[in-house]
């Protein structure tokens, strides 16, 4: 098991040919539906530096972050009165005063030219009532570049949401999506890759034909997606760090929805050279192709099931477009949704409990992001929007990213698996669809 | 009178020998340069058939500028009005060997990507197939669909979704 510096370092060195200048402005919006935001009382402090040097605000990183989680009530930054950035300085009382359960605080310290060393402490303001004790977590980075400050933020964010709440943050991890602009010589198609919350978007691939179905490897190194040079579809692999593009399958007719198996090794994907558009199994290493559904309908959107020995898929096989599943030794087919006129494109949730799906309830209703107990049946709508499509599942199963339309625009949001939070990813130029939430990255 | 029913039935005559001699005529293959002529079987009870061999050429190029079909909400059989286009579509390509189409299925916005991708295939493969039954050799036709990725009309409400519901016929060579 690695230890978090170590996870933070290697995830550097994962990311690194992707790091690109910031963004200086917000690009979450953060919407709590239906009633008063729960969670822990907290307030992030800002790390003390030194006033001359122009760095990123790393508690602002750490407060918007663990904000947009909607597990917090966050203490704005503009009520802040009292600035430690040490234990022994905190006055407790004042914040207990204040409601404030846990208390983030930390310093900056230039190091030598271009590195600094950065310190976090997390107290709980509760626990100390008298005596001075020890931070709940307590934290030193040594050697970290200016450019680096801003995924050290959320490398802290994800170290407390997971002291706190108990599961791994996602706030280091990052998202893909697809993004169509209008230009003079025509549309044109990008493939970008963002941190998690929407920062530093950067260009992977770039077609004037469009682009479908971005899918991360398990390892975060890969995405499969689907482009149509030439007006012929084919699946094609780009490596993250390298920008490098291999071609997966040109098969004549539908080359789609491609999902890769949870070693890394298969690919679930879709071909119609056979007549019906089927699922597919492709051994990436052995080029060795499998057919594993049949029949006259059509059969699309594969996603594996963490075992590694099911995929859930669309079919209209029964007539409307539902979720079957497929056993991958026997090909022994099954349905899953019974609830609504039309579900489809269904992910599973890691402990693969839930299926997470697009849900049309009634003929003519709005097409919505739904959640599906997968013991009970039971279906619960996520978003009540009329258009929302592509869900994607956080790695730590508790929010989804979807595509919506607002104003004649295709944007991103987010909604938690509850269905209590819901985030906007405002407007970006152009359109902005099909998002992929990248796995774990350390 | 009597002269009056005598131009008459003179007009008569004259009027049934045209029709007569019309009717032989739709019934011979005509093979000279400008066939329009589909196929050598010709189809008892196949009205779109008997009518296309008395297609001009004036008829023709209006019938070949119709390159979009257009379906019905989730459907993907072709209106029983544009298979005479179509068919124009299959005399070119049988007339031009190397001329080939790629026919681009689109969907309207609601459902998901990928499905849209397959009911658009299905939208190509409905034109693809009156080609194909009209004896166009597949190497001629290129099927592929686009789902909802390229709608030509922007809106969220019928009007624009019934454009974006189509099957284009695009020559890449002719």
């Amino acid at each position: 098991m690695l230890n978090a510096t170590q996870r933070f370092f290697l995830s550097g060195v994962l990311l690194f040919g992707l790091i690109s200048p910031a963004m200086a402005k917000t690009l979450m919006n953060i919407i709590i539906d239906g009633g008063q935001l729960g969670g822990v009382p907290m307030a992030v402090l800002p790390f003390s530096r030194d006033a001359r040097d122009p760095l990123e605000d790393i508690a602002t990183v750490i407060r918007e972050d663990l904000q947009n989680s909607g597990q917090f009530q966050m203490t704005p930054a503009a009520k802040l009165r009292q600035f430690p950035d040490d234990e022994p300085a905190v006055d407790y009382g004042y914040w207990r005063q204040l409601g404030v359960e846990s208390l983030l605080l930390g310093r900056v310290q230039k190091a030598q030219d271009r590195e600094y060393t950065v310190y976090f402490q997390l107290l709980d303001v509760f626990k100390n009532t008298s005596n001075r004790r020890l931070p709940i977590l307590s934290m030193r980075f040594e050697r970290i570049k200016p450019e680096d400050l801003r995924r050290l933020g959320h490398h802290i964010a994800d170290l407390v949401f997971e002291k706190l709440i108990g599961v791994r943050g996602v706030f280091s991890t990052r998202i893909a999506y697809v993004s169509v602009k209008q230009g003079e010589k025509g549309r044109l198609h990008t493939l970008e890759v963002a941190d998690a919350d929407g920062h530093r978007p950067k260009t992977l691939y770039r077609s004037p034909f469009p682009l479908m179905s971005p899918a991360w490897s398990p390892n975060g190194r890969q995405i499969a997606f689907v482009s149509f040079e030439g007006n012929r579809a084919r699946i094609q692999i780009v490596d993250v760090l390298k920008g490098q593009v291999t071609q997966v399958t040109q098969y004549p007719g539908i080359n789609g929805a491609p999902a890769w198996s949870p070693d890394g090794r298969r690919l679930a994907l879709v071909l119609s050279k056979e007549g019906n558009p089927k699922i597919y199994v492709l051994d990436v290493a052995s080029k060795q192709l499998r057919a594993v559904t049949s029949g006259t309908g059509i059969d699309t959107e594969p996603y594996w099931m963490p075992d590694g020995r099911h995929l859930v898929f669309t079919s209209n096989r029964g007539g409307k477009p539902q979720i079957y599943q497929v056993d991958l030794d026997t090909q022994k087919v099954t349905r899953l949704t019974f609830e609504g006129v039309y579900n489809a494109r269904p992910s599973v949730t890691p402990d693969g409990k839930r299926l997470v799906m697009m849900h049309q309830r009634e003929s003519a209703g709005p097409f919505s992001i739904a959640v599906q107990t997968l013991d009970s049946g039971q279906v619960t709508p996520l978003t009540r929007a009329s258009l929302d499509d592509s869900p994607s599942i956080a790695p730590n199963g508790m929010m989804v990213l979807y595509g919506s339309q607002r104003a004649n625009q295709s944007v991103l949001g987010a909604v938690s698996l509850d269905g209590r939070i819901k985030l906007q990813l405002p407007a970006q130029e152009g359109q902005v669809q099909e998002p992929a939430w990248s796995p774990f990255l350390s | 009178m009597g002269l009056q029913m005598k131009r008459q039935s003179k007009w008569l005559k004259a009027s049934l020998l045209s029709l007569v001699l019309l009717l032989a005529a739709g019934c011979r293959h005509y093979r000279g340069d400008d066939m329009y002529d589909d196929d050598e079987g010709g189809g008892v009870g196949d009205v779109s058939h008997f009518y296309g061999e008395h297609v001009t050429r004036e008829q023709e190029m209006e019938l070949l500028s119709q390159d979009t079909f257009y379906f019905s909400y989730d459907g993907y059989d072709l209106a029983p009005g544009d298979v005479l286009a179509v068919y124009a579509h299959a005399r070119k390509l049988l007339k031009h060997p190397g001329a080939s189409v790629r026919i681009e299925g689109h969907t309207d916005e609601r459902g998901s990507r990928e499905y849209n991708v397959a009911l658009g295939e299905r939208r190509a493969k409905a034109v693809a197939q009156i080609l194909m039954s009209k004896g166009v050799p597949s190497h001629q036709i290129h099927v592929m669909s686009y789902g909802k990725e390229k709608p030509v009309a922007f809106g969220h409400d019928e009007s624009a979704w019934k454009q974006n519901r189509r099957a284009l016929i695009v020559y890449e060579s002719e």
